[in-house]
């Protein structure tokens, strides 16, 4: 036992001086936001929610899983998740000492590792994405050492990916499917192609999954009945299941962002993971390796997070994936360079100039923040933080909110006039979305903090709900705020929940960026209220529309559905004069009211544009993409920012009237296909 | 031979890396990268016919992608345009008109497309690459 230890030492010291780091990490990082942007004012809400009686799923929106939620209110958690960070760098310390077979190297290239992640990955992305970087190698090292897993040794590896998918469960679900290939390509690498006995093949893995899932599920279990206890279950489950509209919403180009270093770097050391795959299955007689296994099983996380950053770009979270493959590939080019210098001065130089020159020279982009330990390190925090078994995320909160206070003095204004209101129940809402206003007035902020998330219909109906339930009387609407994200306008994006916003409430003030919106005491008018007059820029953001492309895939896709039982078209004509001849006789609302209008000969103008005009002499501009020739661009009045308001139309203009062979005006009643 | 190369590889990457920390530029890092590619090119060289076939194969795969780079936007066009569902989701693909799952597509192809070039090289040139081994 003792000789073990001592021969593993260099180990065992790997482990403890990155866990006392991650102690210090955990102990004692509070991260002060600097800046209010949208991630760092989500990152701070659910700091601030852990600290509160609410829960993650039930309560409000949470899409990391439940480590970091049980970290801050238990000891026993906080302890497990400081573990994260010095498991996966033994893991890896283990694996390049397998790899490289030489204590030296294997010692630089852990330390140029550490500095990698340290300066371009972030220690707290490398906490989470790690995972599964560990979970792979030690898949390899474990796959290597035993060609047949025993059915006790699968069972706890499903066991211990049951827990993982619990506390991260994005890289739960990666560390499941990077099992499920070492089961496929294990016995694959390692058979002879003669001898291979295709049922023998089916048979065991058919079997050894059925034992990992039963190890998965019987994790489960536990955090199933904690769910319930805590009423998050039913959150947890829908959650989960719509985590699929997150692409539909979240979805950018990918080939516009592909340029960036990170991408291309990435990217090249896949391809050359390719080549190195398929030249070594090919030619060699041993495939059953650790190199190869290890390449195959970084190259699949990686492809499958590339399948995520191709939804959204998370391309300086992918690079040391990268960086692991190199020290891969380095450890099998110094194989071959071996054979023809023995000189270990020439080696080692050379493995640490090939270190820096990635460091330094292809332009990765490093971290904002490189501290070593946290901005606000102290001992005597640490030994606090121990004592009162916790860590510092209450204390973090109300730094961060002083800070925020400090630098902000709008935020403190708007506090100072809410409060001098009669009907101020000390509980507002939030447009688009700076949940900063739920920390400052400690009220429980909606399941959805921004509308981003809350872009579905299903997510805009439970905003609704809150504002009924809290029986919110103000809303403090972010006017500079046009685009939460993505260039898409808000209106747009969330326009159930803005639609009963303006009609429900009226503005009241202005203050800095911020309207104060007051819900109405009679049937006010949103766009008759002066306050708007003193806000042109936002006014006429709302009245001069960009559909974009919107009436153009709803006419290409939905045009069926104008016909269903129900709907009816309440007039038709060949061109718009006609229709405002008929508009002039006849008492036409907005209402359920869809416009359908066809165009001829657009194809040398990308977009359109209709004005519509209505009896009280409001006029609003629609803008869109043009519709293909003959095929109907459809409106859906309601959805327009002036029509929220049921109103009468009085006149229908167009920059290319000459180009509509036929405009509609239809009733629809069931719209529950139509936008 | 190698020591000899290896030893002036070593000098002049010190001397690229002092010099890029002495004065960042751009010229130093793209001569910093040239010399980070002479790796696998000298690994390359010591298996020629293997080198080749992997010059030929890259050389095709490079050409392909181009040929794809150029034909992008058209493709893009031809691709499904995605529609509103039933959650009234309006994101940046709706708004847009953008093909949710096109760029998957595409890269995905990428990717498969290399392996099927270099399999297919080394197919073609099986016989004479077993021999050089």
């Amino acid at each position: 036992m003792k000789n073990k230890l001592l021969k593993n030492k260099d180990i065992i010291m790997v482990l403890i001086v990155t866990f006392i780091w991650s102690l210090f990490i955990s102990f004692a990082s509070c991260n002060i936001y600097t800046h209010l942007s949208f991630d760092s004012s989500e990152l701070l809400t659910w700091d601030y929610l852990f600290t509160t009686k609410l829960f993650p799923y039930g309560d409000y929106y949470y899409p990391y899983g439940f480590i970091y939620y049980l970290k801050s209110i238990n000891i026993i958690f906080l302890l497990i998740s400081t573990l994260i960070i010095p498991v996966s760098f033994t893991v890896i310390f283990i694996f390049l000492k397998k790899l490289w077979k030489s204590s030296l190297f294997s010692y630089i290239s852990f330390a140029a590792y550490i500095l990698f992640v340290f300066i371009f990955t972030g220690i707290s992305t490398f906490g989470r994405y790690g995972i599964v970087l560990t979970t792979a190698l030690s898949y390899a090292l474990l796959l290597i050492k035993n060609k047949n897993l025993s059915k006790k040794a699968i069972f706890l590896i499903g066991i211990v990916n049951g827990i993982i998918f619990i506390f991260v469960y994005d890289q739960g679900l990666y560390s499941i499917l990077v099992f499920i290939i070492s089961l496929i390509i294990s016995p694959l690498l390692r058979s002879d192609n003669h001898k291979f006995k295709k049922i023998k093949y089916f048979t065991s893995l058919v079997r050894n999954l059925l034992i990992f899932f039963t190890g998965v599920i019987i994790a489960l279990i536990p955090f199933a009945i904690y769910l319930l206890s805590i009423g998050s279950l039913a959150g947890f489950i829908s959650n989960f299941s719509t985590a699929g509209d997150i692409a539909k919403y979240a979805k950018t180009p990918f080939f516009h962002s592909i340029k960036t270093v990170d991408n291309i770097f990435t990217i090249i050391v896949m391809l050359f993971s390719i080549l190195y795959i398929t030249a070594t299955i090919y030619f060699r007689k041993h495939k059953q390796n650790i190199q190869l296994f290890s390449i195959i099983l970084i190259f699949v996380i990686l492809l499958l997070l590339q399948q995520k950053n191709i939804i959204r770009s998370i391309d300086t979270q992918l690079t040391f994936y990268s960086f692991f493959l190199i020290i891969i590939f380095i450890s099998q080019g110094f194989i071959i360079l071996r054979k023809y210098t023995q000189s270990v001065s020439i080696l080692v130089s050379l493995n640490i100039l090939i270190y820096l020159s990635i460091f330094l020279g292809i332009g990765l982009k490093p971290q904002n923040n490189i501290n070593f330990l946290p901005n606000n390190f102290s001992f005597q925090s640490i030994i606090y933080n121990l004592m009162n078994a916790k860590g510092e995320s209450k204390e973090c909160v109300n730094k961060n909110i002083k800070s925020i206070l400090d630098s902000n003095k709008e935020y403190a204004s708007i506090l100072n006039i809410l409060k001098s209101y009669n009907n101020f129940n000390g509980k507002i809402y939030s447009y688009p979305g700076d949940p900063i206003f739920y920390l400052l007035l400690n009220q429980s902020p909606p399941y959805y903090s921004a509308i981003y998330q809350a872009s579905p219909l299903y997510a805009q109906v439970k905003l609704i709900k809150y504002i009924q339930d809290q029986e919110i009387n103000y809303i403090v609407y972010n006017y500079k705020n046009l685009a939460i994200q993505d260039e898409v306008p808000n209106y747009l994006r969330a326009t159930t929940l803005h639609s009963y916003i303006l009609v429900n409430f009226s503005p009241k003030e202005k203050v800095d960026n911020y309207l104060i919106l007051e819900r109405n005491k009679k049937n006010d008018d949103f766009f008759k209220n002066k306050i708007l007059d003193k806000v042109p820029v936002f006014k006429q953001s709302l009245l001069q529309v960009n559909l974009e492309n919107i009436p153009k895939s709803e006419g290409y896709y939905k045009e069926k559905y104008l016909f269903s039982q129900g709907n009816t078209t309440l007039v038709t004509k060949d061109s718009l004069d006609a229709l405002n001849s008929y508009l002039e006789k006849n008492f036409i609302t907005t209402k359920n009211t869809f416009l359908v209008i066809i165009f001829k000969d657009l194809k040398q103008k990308k977009y359109g544009s209709i004005t519509l005009q209505t009896k009280d002499k409001l006029t609003t501009d629609v803008r869109f993409v043009s519709c293909e020739e003959q095929t109907s661009c459809v409106f859906n009045l309601s959805r327009i920012p002036l029509f929220y308001k049921s109103r009468v139309l009085n006149n229908l203009s167009s920059d290319n009237n000459e180009a509509i062979t036929n405009v509609g005006i239809w009733d629809v009643t069931d719209n529950s296909h139509l936008w | 031979m190698i020591n000899r190369i290896l030893k002036f590889y070593i000098v002049l990457l010190s001397f690229l890396i002092i010099l890029n920390l002495i004065q960042p530029m751009l010229l130093i890092k793209g001569m910093i990268i040239i010399s980070l590619l002479f790796i696998p090119i000298l690994f390359g060289l010591l298996n020629k016919r293997l080198f080749i076939v992997l010059v030929k194969s890259i050389s095709l795969w490079l050409l392909s992608i181009i040929a794809l780079g150029i034909g992008f936007r058209a493709l893009r066009e031809l691709a499904q345009q995605p529609q509103i569902d039933a959650n009234k989701i309006v994101g940046y693909v709706q708004y847009f008109g953008y093909p949710i799952y096109f760029d998957s597509l595409v890269f995905n192809f990428i990717f498969i497309l290399f392996i099927i070039i270099i399999l297919v090289a080394i197919r073609m040139n099986l016989s004479k690459l077993a021999n050089e081994k």
